[in-house]
């Protein structure tokens, strides 16, 4: 069954058919939320909320955009009400709990969840606006267009978001590069550490 | 670092893959290849560009999703269930809107105005004079139901009903009879379903033929 048929069963209050679209993009929901939120129990939440609007207003939805974006638009609504309902940014994504270490090369391994760390890190220190446009961007693949029909703004201001994104991702990596060789040590002691 | 450096540096995170017009692919080309510090300059975002998606969120794993899955099931349910919140919505479009007031205001206007007056409905439009009479019909008991509660009259009090002791309400109208109804109108004490209201038949019931004809005699001469 195609992606319309199943949004016009769905606002005929057809459960089941939402719960295949549900099914379709709750990755990337999730993902969306997990990069803007930071936070792997919160961005769960904002993912099921984000669904849980889109079902209660799933009949305003008037096929003038796709269904996929719709739910993006949602999503960072509700990560931006998060952030000004809770006037915090929540605890960053924590790297190590996140890094599955390869196993049958551990210094690769090791290597990879240093340069995830220094991402996460430098990450967190951007704009959530920042962030939200780079992962529609670079994750989702959306055009500057669609972006800014989901940040509001013109494709322009998007194009500018993205190159300053960008920029400050470059210059948080350095600093956090200068960091990293000082906390190496730590990090050597704990990257044999699998998922817990 | 030159006008031209700062105008190619805002695109350097779109070259080559990103959304550069083909203009504007070949000249940050053409730019890169005899500007050093812009070649550097692309080389560390593209270093950038590649961390980041070299590094994306891992998958939280099949345990995840489906505790993800049943939770939101359980609010999804819960919304179905719930009644659809009730909306006073217009469906008219709004350009539409002031016309349909425009012309209720004008059937209303139509029915309540001026011109209800000129409408044929029965008992709608009545004089001014007219809109008293109901109250004093309140006031005054209706001769047959007087008639009906009081014992069997005299024939002398029979006689005396049709006298026009009171004109307004004597059955004998006469000339001067209709004199007086004229009278009783313009006082506004009587209706013009006054007359209408005696059944003749039920007065004169309870009299004896000759009383009977006698009332008539005296209703022709009158007349």
């Amino acid at each position: 069954m195609n992606e319309p048929h199943l949004v016009a069963r769905a606002q005929q209050g057809d459960l089941p058919a939402f719960e295949e679209l549900v099914k379709k993009y709750q990755r990337e929901i999730y993902n969306l939320a997990c990069r803007l939120v930071q936070d792997p129990e919160e961005a769960k939440d904002m993912a099921q909320q984000t669904f849980l609007q889109a079902f209660i207003h799933i009949r305003e939805f008037r096929h003038q955009s796709q269904f996929r974006t719709w739910l993006f638009r949602i999503a960072i609504n509700q990560c931006y009400n998060f952030f000004k309902t809770k006037k915090k940014f929540g605890e960053p994504v924590d790297s190590q709990e996140m890094t599955i270490v390869d196993e049958d090369n551990p210094q690769e391994g090791l290597v990879a969840a240093e340069d995830r760390s220094r991402l996460y890190a430098a990450l967190e220190r951007l704009p959530a606006k920042q962030r939200a446009v780079l992962t529609l961007k670079l994750e989702q693949g959306l055009s500057y267009k669609e972006i800014s029909a989901e940040l509001g703004g013109t494709a322009g201001a998007a194009r500018v978001n993205f190159c300053q994104a960008v920029k400050s991702l470059k210059k948080y990596l350095k600093t956090e590069e200068g960091h990293d060789v000082a906390m190496r040590s730590y990090s050597t002691e704990t990257a044999g550490l699998s998922r817990r | 670092m030159t006008w031209r450096c700062a105008l190619i540096q805002r695109r350097l995170p779109d070259y080559p893959d990103g959304d550069l017009s083909p203009f504007w692919k070949r000249r940050v080309a053409a730019h890169l290849e005899v500007c050093p510090d812009c070649r550097r300059e692309w080389e560390e975002i593209s270093e950038v560009l590649r961390l980041y998606q070299a590094n994306p969120l891992p998958d939280p794993g099949p345990a995840f999703w489906q505790e993800f899955q049943q939770e939101l099931h359980l609010q999804l349910a819960q919304a179905n269930q719930a009644p659809e919140p009730a909306r006073f919505r217009l469906r008219l479009p709004h350009y539409l809107l002031g016309a349909t007031a425009m012309a209720g205001i004008l059937a209303l206007a139509v029915y309540l105005g001026p011109f209800s007056r000129s409408s044929t409905a029965p008992g709608r439009a009545r004089p001014p004079a007219e809109a008293k009479a109901p109250k004093v019909a309140e006031r005054r008991i209706s001769p047959p139901a007087k008639m009906a509660g009081s014992p069997a009259p005299e024939p002398s009090k029979a006689a005396s009903t049709a006298e026009p002791a009171e004109p307004q309400f004597s059955l004998a109208a006469g000339h001067s009879g209709g004199q007086s109804k004229a009278a009783a109108e313009e006082q506004g004490l009587l209706s013009e379903d006054d007359g209408l209201d005696w059944d003749v038949d039920s007065v004169v019931a309870d009299l004896t033929r000759e009383q009977q004809q006698h009332l008539k005699s005296r209703l022709e001469s009158r007349r």
